[in-house]
């Protein structure tokens, strides 16, 4: 096993996932490929595989997202994109707590504006670990706030 | 708000507020419950109005006047309403409590907000998917210590959906999957994994999937590949980004894929370590 294996590997995966040839399960069975000749590997080559996997699991979550996304509903997909863009949102706390109370309050929008009850509940308890995360970065504000007293 | 625990079936809302942590902490057989004593309402102004529980940082819980606290008070009224569409109402109440109560569990000694330093998709998927899946099997048991079924008779029983159905099956999987390596009960892994803050869950999923190897490897090694898996399995749980895009009845198929793929993850690592146990010129064991 050896790098140019994995890029091999690498190379014939991802030309057939993006001409639609390769569906999700044989990105998956790749990525088990790659993953084991990573273990074989270390510094540079391993990174080089590292990378490798890391743009064919995207891969795989794009294709299994597109070979749905036609029937998706549209407010609980975007519910769903708001809470987690803001729990993953990086930088600076201030700019991070600013975007989550922006996503809670776009999901208190969606929410209203759904008519079936089991759909809003549903969006609430995307509220809630989002909740947690203003928590969390409000407790971070305040404590540098009192450092800097 | 904070009372004694006095009377079962409660009387009250209050006195159901007072006994809900003590019997989630025996139902769910964790060392203690991180509760404050401090139940307020929501929603607060910029909170979503459907939003139905939060268990805060600091042990506060957070329930949700219309959904959750109103009807509470309706069944603990002297006279609750009858038809399975109350029952419904009352049920979906206290699983919010139930639910919330199992985020506060934790090993004796330990805090609930140790959670709040690596709060990102990962820690969220583990986290609410082992505490609705402990949540949805356990709310009769929960009901039942509380004696609600003697004011509101069919309420264990009544079904109503469970939440967060993108996380519980990867979380149910992995729990089957471990209970096989462990040869534990799957209940009893699920168990385990409630009575544990949030990054202690993933610590004990590792320490429970590793722990066939007894002592055929060194302590700090050990230690190595519990992290090692850890992290692999922060990276396929917060590989969940692929739920936005799924439509709500598809969602069980996405997320077998998604369980699949962290058994899979699972079962590389075990595999993985095999060689290395009969390197270290030990007796290798076998690989469940």
């Amino acid at each position: 096993m050896s790098v140019n294996e994995a890029r091999t590997v690498f190379g014939r995966t991802l030309e057939r996932a993006r001409s639609g040839q390769a569906g999700p399960e044989e990105i998956s069975r790749a990525l088990a490929s790659l993953d084991a000749i990573r273990r074989q590997l270390d510094g540079g080559e391993r990174r080089q595989v590292e990378l490798y996997l890391g743009v064919l699991e995207d891969e795989w979550a794009d294709q299994v997202a597109a070979a749905h996304s036609e029937d998706a509903p549209p407010v609980l997909a975007e519910a769903q994109r708001l809470a987690r863009a803001a729990l993953e949102s990086g930088g600076d706390t201030a700019v991070r707590l600013d975007t989550a109370h922006r996503a809670l309050s776009s999901l208190a929008a969606l929410s209203r504006g759904l008519a079936d009850r089991a759909e809003r509940l549903a969006v609430g308890r995307l509220c809630e670990p989002l909740v947690l995360l203003v928590g969390k970065l409000e407790r971070e504000v305040e404590s540098r706030r009192e450092g800097a007293r | 708000m904070s009372a004694m625990c006095v009377d079962l079936p409660p009387r009250s809302v209050e006195g159901l507020l007072a006994c809900q942590a003590e019997v989630a902490r025996r139902v769910g057989g964790a060392g203690r419950s991180c509760w404050n004593g401090q139940v307020t309402g929501l929603p607060r102004p910029g909170d979503s109005p459907d939003l139905l529980g939060v268990a805060d940082w600091d042990g506060t819980l957070r329930f949700s006047r219309r959904e959750v606290l109103a009807p509470l008070r309706e069944l603990l009224s002297g006279s609750p309403r009858r038809g399975q569409r109350a029952l419904r109402r009352y049920k979906e109440a206290l699983l919010a409590v139930f639910h919330e109560n199992n985020h506060l569990l934790a090993p004796a000694g330990e805090e609930h907000d140790t959670a709040l330093d690596g709060w990102d998709w990962a820690a969220v998927v583990m986290e609410e998917g082992v505490t609705e899946a402990y949540t949805s099997l356990h709310i009769g048991e929960f009901i039942r210590a509380l004696r609600l079924d003697r004011l509101a008779p069919g309420l264990p029983e009544v079904e109503v959906p469970t939440a967060y159905p993108e996380y519980v099956p990867v979380v149910v999987a992995l729990v089957e999957r471990v209970a096989r390596t462990s040869r534990l009960a799957p209940g009893e892994v699920l168990r385990e994994l409630n009575a544990q803050t949030a990054p202690g869950k993933y610590r004990r999923l590792s320490q429970l999937s590793l722990a066939w190897l007894g002592e055929a490897l060194p302590a700090e090694e050990l230690r190595a590949w519990e992290r090692g898996l850890e992290r692999q399995l922060r990276d396929v749980l917060g590989r969940s980004r692929i739920f936005p895009l799924v439509r709500r009845g598809r969602i069980p198929d996405i997320a077998a894929m998604l369980a699949d793929e962290a058994v899979r993850v699972l079962d590389q690592h075990l595999i993985g370590l095999a060689p290395s146990t009969a390197d270290a010129d030990v007796a290798s064991p076998a690989l469940p």
